[in-house]
């Protein structure tokens, strides 16, 4: 049995307008005003975060809402759509697109045959969904960027005179969006802090998802992803011992699909305080050469606004 | 019959049939004295050019490097002089610094295309329609010194003291570089094709100067000289030069998409640019445009259709001709003998020069899954809009996106 979800608290995040200057001919997409707010826990059946995310489109915009594209620098297990829209995403990483789908608006029609429709259950102007989710193995690292877009018919460049020589100037995708920051997996490849301790056992635990010594931001859920034996070591994992600020948080952590121990700490409860937290961590395991057992014990610390 | 062409492979299968050796390319040193000392040491008595190229690219100077002509008459001597003198043709060789056998992973079509390793030239085309946020038009030059040996009436050889250049010809190769059109005269000396010599003619004393302004066309491109000597022994004598191996401008380091099996097919092809030559790109828009197919394929069980990225090597694809009439879009393709359609007058690609763009399309077009297509281009590339009938995408590093 792994230990319980551990619901994170929602996180509101601002959003920019591009200021690109279009083509004349060119339909924008970006007539939206979207606020992603976004909650992180644990999927008990696999260990892995799950980031669940709501979307709303503010009252003042030009358009309903209809993609959402996340770029991610790691792999994820799975995610979800709500209902009359649907998720694309590669496992392998890269960016990730909810986009709407369902009825399409019987108000549409279409500008040429390549023109994509519109869907009635994009996100009107003061309309909120939730339901958008990605589960993956890997901790937040830092913010991950999120570009969202209106509905708008896609343009086609005018013909221009048959000896022209210049090619259209069609503005990249990203610069006709709303970008933002929020929650959401990092790169889990490689563990960012061994320790410094001994160099025999250093390599016995790791923390994965921030340095000793990061300012992480507030008013969001810290998440911890620890990883074993750097170079093939023998760890003992039943030997694993957390504490954070002096509550024994061992029980927090869970393994994750890809056998990492993982937690996630709502903010502004115990154990987690404003200004520094310190965490303990230790594993025991054999060390290299030897049949000596030893402790790797590491102080990891991290500060709260 | 393509007159220039059959002349050229014909030249071509007559060197390598008189002389074992690889191409006549020299290094900057020696000096050009001694390039004489050289072929007088392996017998050689003919007329030669000695040719020192040195590339511009996008402003920026590359290495200068020296080659020969002889008249096409004299290939056969030539040849036969490194034969009997081995020793000082083994210097020659020496000095000419051969380069050594490079497999050239984009030279597919070795019938129509020479190796790098074997041309006295290579540099990138033109590329007038660049942006300016990419640092504006480019045109790349080549910047020649021309010298000349012949034989005196006693059989000495000796520098010509000056001279007029009565013609500088540009002529195409037929079929390279993934163009199979524009055999014909004059489609094979169509400066929008080959580019152009200023000055092309001219007198001279000691040298002779000229600039190859380098067309935006990847070819592979002949040259010859025809030169009125003034002064010295040989006084009003007309001589006539051939290069014996091309020049080429190139894109290099573009590859092939693999075969796409369940996910897309490669399409496009036409006689006038073979489909074997029309889907290279570099590496990072293959690895999208794989990735892209995949996901569209497992989202919606449909098949992409990669049509034209670029050619193998590259510079402006002239696929036809578009026009607008009455609102409607028409292209018409390029075709052997259309000078309209082809070589330039043609606004079909305005890109696809560097293997950074894509056109692609959905094969079954119901809503749903333009919806589907329509998204994962644009989670998987940086530019995509809609063109005719199908979607033009850039990589990121293609040159026409505008500046975020």
């Amino acid at each position: 049995m792994r230990g319980p979800a551990i619901i994170g608290a929602f996180l509101l995040v601002l959003t920019s307008a591009a200021r690109a200057q279009f083509p004349s001919w060119y339909l924008p997409h970006n007539q939206v005003q979207p606020t992603v707010t976004s909650a992180v826990s644990l999927d008990p059946a696999t260990g892995d975060f799950l980031y669940v995310y709501t979307v709303a489109n503010g009252a003042g915009a030009q358009q309903r809402l209809a993609e959402l594209y996340m770029d991610l620098k790691t792999q994820i297990s799975s995610a979800t759509a709500p209902t009359d829209w649907e998720v694309l995403a590669d496992p392998a990483g890269g960016t990730v697109v909810w986009g709407a789908s369902g009825p399409v608006d019987l108000a549409w029609t279409e500008l040429h045959p390549l023109d994509p429709p519109s869907h009635a259950s994009e996100i009107a102007p003061g309309a909120t969904r939730t339901g958008f989710s990605l589960r993956s193995p890997c901790a937040g690292t830092g913010p991950v960027t999120f570009f969202a877009r209106g509905y708008n018919h896609e343009a086609q460049p005018p013909q221009t005179d048959a000896n022209a020589d210049s090619a259209p100037a069609v503005p990249q995708w990203r610069t006709d969006a709303v970008s933002g920051q929020t929650l959401g997996p990092g790169d889990c490849s490689t563990v960012r802090d061994w320790g410094n301790r001994r160099p025999g056992v250093d390599g016995f635990l790791g923390v994965v998802n921030f340095v000793s010594g990061d300012a992480l931001p507030g008013g969001v859920p810290v998440t911890v992803q620890v990883r074993f034996s750097r170079s093939g070591e023998t760890v003992l994992p039943a030997t694993f011992h957390a504490v954070l600020n002096s509550q024994d948080v061992t029980a927090q952590f869970v393994t994750s699909s890809r056998g990492d121990r993982v937690a996630v700490f709502p903010p502004g409860a115990a154990p987690l305080k404003s200004g520094r937290n310190v965490l303990l961590l230790s594993v025991d395991g054999i060390v290299p050469g030897t049949t000596h057992q030893a402790t790797d014990s590491d102080r990891f610390t991290f500060t709260l606004p | 019959m393509r007159p220039f062409g059959g002349r050229l492979l014909f030249l071509l299968a007559g060197l390598a049939a008189c002389s074992p050796d690889r191409p006549v390319n020299l290094q900057p040193t020696p000096a050009n004295g001694d390039i004489l000392r050289l072929i007088e040491e392996i017998g050689f008595r003919g007329p030669v050019a000695i040719v020192t190229a040195t590339p511009i690219e996008d402003g920026h100077r590359r290495a200068t490097k020296r080659s020969l002509m002889v008249p096409p008459a004299q290939r056969d001597a030539f040849g036969a002089a490194l034969r009997a003198h081995p020793a000082a043709a083994a210097r020659l060789t020496l000095a000419l610094q051969q380069a050594d056998e490079i497999t050239d992973p984009n030279l597919i079509d070795s019938l129509n295309n020479t190796r790098r390793d074997s041309l006295q030239v290579l540099v990138a085309p033109s590329i007038l329609n660049r942006p300016a946020s990419a640092g504006g038009p480019v045109e790349n030059l080549v910047q020649f010194s021309l010298e000349f040996l012949d034989i005196d009436p006693n059989g000495n050889i000796f520098f010509v003291p000056g001279g007029d250049i009565d013609s500088l010809l540009l002529m195409a190769r037929i079929n390279s570089a993934g163009h199979y059109h524009g055999s014909s005269l004059l489609e094979d000396t169509l400066p929008r094709r080959v580019g152009r010599f200023d000055p092309r003619t001219g007198s001279f004393t000691t040298s002779f100067q000229t600039t190859w302004h380098v067309p935006e066309f990847s070819q592979e491109i002949n040259h010859t000289i025809r030169l009125t000597e003034r002064g010295g022994p040989n006084d009003g004598q007309t001589r006539f030069f051939f290069n014996v191996f091309p020049y080429a401008s190139r894109v290099t380091g573009l590859h092939r998409i693999p075969p796409g099996g369940a996910t897309y097919v490669r399409t496009g092809g036409t006689t006038e640019h073979p489909e074997d030559f029309n889907d290279w790109a570099v590496q990072p828009l293959i690895d999208a445009i794989v990735s892209f197919a995949t996901a569209y394929n497992q989202a919606r069980g449909d098949v992409v259709r990669v049509n034209d990225l670029s050619l193998f090597f590259g510079g402006r694809f002239d696929v036809g001709r578009a026009s607008t009439v009455n609102g409607v879009t028409v292209l018409t393709p390029c075709h052997e003998g259309d000078l309209q359609s082809c070589w330039g007058n043609a606004n079909g690609h305005q890109e696809h020069r560097l293997g950074t763009e894509a056109d692609l399309n959905l094969t079954t077009n119901t809503l749903l899954n333009r919806a589907g297509f329509y998204r994962l281009l644009l989670s998987h590339f940086q530019s995509v809009y809609p063109e005719g009938n199908h979607w033009h995408v850039r990589d990121a590093a293609s040159i026409y996106n505008p500046p975020r």
